[in-house]
């Protein structure tokens, strides 16, 4: 009776979202199509980010690094011919020829990203806590001098621009969704409980038979597909890539998208990221109108910290979000 | 209770902001300014703001344009595409007549999309690379002269007037902007039949150079100039260094040199015998104008040429909107490409048919103890094509 009933609720709040993005693709202005646009791309970042960070408990610092290579796979598919082969010239000749459209670019780009995550994985993943931060750190350096100097393939610091714009509200909110779900779906099956047994105590999860490592793998592997997705995502909105857009302030700012949300929880993730999105658009008006400019990284830092004080396990800690929290607000439900 | 005081503390801001945000504004000629007013770019795109303020408040002090007050809605970058790309999207939809701003062809390839899109007009005031409104489309049209212009005027200068006759290059690999400049100018230089010795590179944020000067020592003879294409950041770093080192050959460079900071890192003793190219000498006749008034509005003077070009953007879409006898972007847009003979800080601006990027001459500065000195105007006589 109730599993039906929040079944219903769920397929009416999918609904009622998937209208709201028909409503604002096909009526709404740039401006607000491009912040929905870059808040469903944080959610996925930040969702992913959580599978790796806050449910198996890798303290990971480099997932942008993820995105930067999966930004950088779907602008080298997707720039036009004519420009590829003028500013591209280490590409093989079939790959300057051709031009790939956003969905093979999303999904070349998120198996490259998980194929070296698989790799880098087996390496970092033997090191935990501040040591596995301080590799994965490096990791992030790592992807971002080798976009600076691989001249020929990445057009180095100056970056790859005039990229086809194909990214709009549909594959971004689409992608978001199938992200949540995905993640979700993970954490409720056995894999998903081993994960939560290995954040809590790794050998006390070993020692019931769990593989801890390669528990840790996977979700490194399937957290770095979403983030080189959301990467590619990113590319084809903004219309150009370069090394320096990958970096510390993104890698920053999904953390705490992260943190504040409740590490653990994947709704929280989501409600945090959309927040915060709107947050730093209000600021930035905010900041326009008093003409101090900066000021809006300030109360940003502060909102953070307020959370962090009053509240250290994040606005949901680890607890999902469910319906039956209406019940205590009004006895219709 | 600690949980009721943050959420009370969080909705508070959130209404204040929501207020703030919410005064509307009357009926007036509304003009987008995006600059990066924080981060890597700042130092040009600050001062380029204040031209752009001081123009604004001329204007407005002679009663306007059209009868109607002029406004400006800034935009702060903050040096980051993602940012850039949003904020200028945001000022599309507020009733604006055109936009101006941003000193970098980067920055500006990440944000006038935007303005192509919605139709409205976008004068990049500092962005220098000659193809860039063939890379946007026709709405972006440059203030300044092209790179390959001033590229070509650096090259006929040393060749000419310094005697030049070698050279060696070093730029800044991470920005189109260097990369451009030193590639006309190489294309110029070696047209006129001067031998390039070799070229070394660098990155922006790198912050030590001696191993490039190293390579350049080892060389059996010194060249007669050095070129080096750089940013505002580096230059002072690496003028010092190269001199710190025992070289001191002229060095050459483009309107990134054109900054406080070179004087000040470098210092007097290091920062001489340099030669750059850039948009207008501040201690010419024709500056006195610009640069009192700027004094008299921030207390001090123009700090680079930018703000003559924030000045002469402004005041060029402020014409066109004249000239277009209306606020619609799209008049305005069609009165920028048929300006003609518009005089401004930084030389006289005519688009050609078709071109979006100016016809100019070209100022020379020399560098003297860390002081600039206005040396002459070139109107290079063959300049490389985009």
């Amino acid at each position: 009776m109730n599993k039906n009933k929040h079944a219903l609720y769920l397929m009416i709040s999918m609904g009622l979202f998937f209208c709201a993005v028909y409503l604002l693709d096909a009526y709404g202005n740039h401006y607000y199509q491009r912040v929905s646009n870059l808040m469903m791309i944080y959610v996925i970042l930040t969702v992913s980010l959580n599978l790796s960070n806050g449910i198996v408990g890798i303290s990971s610092l480099g997932q942008i690094g993820f995105m930067s290579i999966g930004a950088y796979v779907s602008a080298i598919l997707t720039l036009p011919p004519g420009l590829k082969e003028h500013w591209l010239t280490g590409l093989p000749h079939w790959m300057s020829t051709i031009q790939s459209g956003l969905f093979p670019a999303m999904i070349l780009a998120g198996i490259l990203a998980a194929a070296i995550a698989f790799l880098v994985g087996i390496v970092i993943l033997r090191l935990q806590g501040v040591f596995a931060a301080v590799t994965t750190l490096g990791f992030l350096i790592i992807v971002k001098v080798v976009a600076e100097n691989w001249m020929t393939v990445t057009r180095g610091g100056r970056g790859i621009s005039s990229l086809p714009t194909y990214t709009n509200l549909w594959w971004t909110s689409a992608v978001a969704v199938i992200t949540v779900y995905v993640v979700l779906r993970i954490i409720r099956s056995p894999y998903g409980r081993s994960m939560l047994a290995v954040r809590e105590h790794d050998l006390a999860a070993q020692s019931i038979g769990i593989n801890a490592p390669r528990i840790r793998l996977l979700a490194f592997v399937i957290s770095a597909f979403f983030t080189a997705v959301a990467g590619a995502l990113w590319a084809n909105l903004i219309g150009v890539v370069s090394p320096g857009s990958f970096y510390l302030w993104l890698t920053l700012l999904i953390i705490i998208m992260m943190v504040v949300g409740g590490m653990g929880s994947v709704t929280g993730s989501v409600f945090s990221a959309i927040g915060f999105t709107i947050l730093l658009e209000l600021l930035r008006g905010f900041e326009n109108k008093i003409a101090v400019y900066g000021i809006s990284s300030i109360i940003f830092a502060i909102v953070f910290m307020l959370v962090i004080i009053f509240h250290p396990d994040g606005v949901m800690g680890d607890r999902e979000f469910s319906w039956d929290w209406f019940k205590r607000i009004t006895p219709l439900f | 209770m600690p949980k009721q005081i943050s959420m009370l503390t969080m909705v508070m801001v959130a209404a204040g902001l929501l207020m703030i945000t919410g005064i509307a504004c009357a009926d007036t000629v509304k003009i987008g300014v995006v600059e990066n007013l924080s981060g890597s770019q700042a130092s040009l795109d600050q001062p380029s703001l204040n031209g752009v303020k001081l123009a604004l408040k001329e204007i407005n002090d002679a009663g306007g344009v059209l009868g109607k007050k002029v406004e400006i809605l800034i935009r702060d970058g903050k040096s980051d595409p993602a940012t850039l790309a949003t904020v200028t999207e945001g000022l599309m939809d507020q009733g604006i007549s055109a936009v101006t701003g941003l000193s970098d062809t980067t920055m500006v390839l990440a944000s006038a999309p935007a303005a192509q899109r919605a139709g409205i007009a976008f004068v990049s005031s500092g962005a220098t690379s000659p193809s860039l409104p063939n890379e946007v489309g026709d709405s972006l049209f440059i203030e300044p002269f092209g790179d390959n212009v001033q590229a070509a005027a650096a090259a006929e200068y040393a060749y000419n007037d310094l005697g030049a006759r070698s050279v060696w290059v070093l730029y800044d690999k991470a920005m189109d902007y260097t990369y451009l400049l030193q590639r006309y100018f190489c294309d110029r230089f070696g047209g006129l039949g001067g031998a390039i010795i070799s070229k070394a590179t660098y990155q922006t944020g790198d912050t030590d150079f001696r191993a490039q000067i190293t390579s350049l020592k080892a060389k059996t003879s010194l060249p007669d100039i050095l070129f080096i294409s750089s940013g505002p950041d580096d230059i002072g770093t690496i003028v010092k260094q190269v001199r710190d080192m025992g070289i001191k050959t002229p060095i050459v460079g483009g309107d990134g040199y054109d900054t406080p900071l070179l004087g000040k890192v470098a210092g007097p003793t290091a920062a001489t015998d340099v030669y750059f190219t850039t948009h207008v000498a501040l201690d010419s006749i024709g500056a006195k104008p610009f640069v009192q008034s700027y004094k008299k509005m921030f207390g001090h003077g123009p700090e680079n040429g930018f703000a003559a070009l924030g000045y002469d953007a402004f005041n060029l879409i402020i014409n066109a909107v004249k000239n277009a006898g209306t606020t619609d972007p799209k008049a305005v847009k069609a009165a920028l490409a048929a300006t003609k003979g518009f005089k401004g800080v930084t030389g006289t601006i005519n688009f050609p048919k078709g071109i979006r990027v100016p016809q100019k001459s070209v100022s020379i500065i020399k560098v003297e103890a860390g002081k600039f000195i206005f040396v002459k105007e070139v109107m290079p006589s063959e300049i490389p094509a985009p």
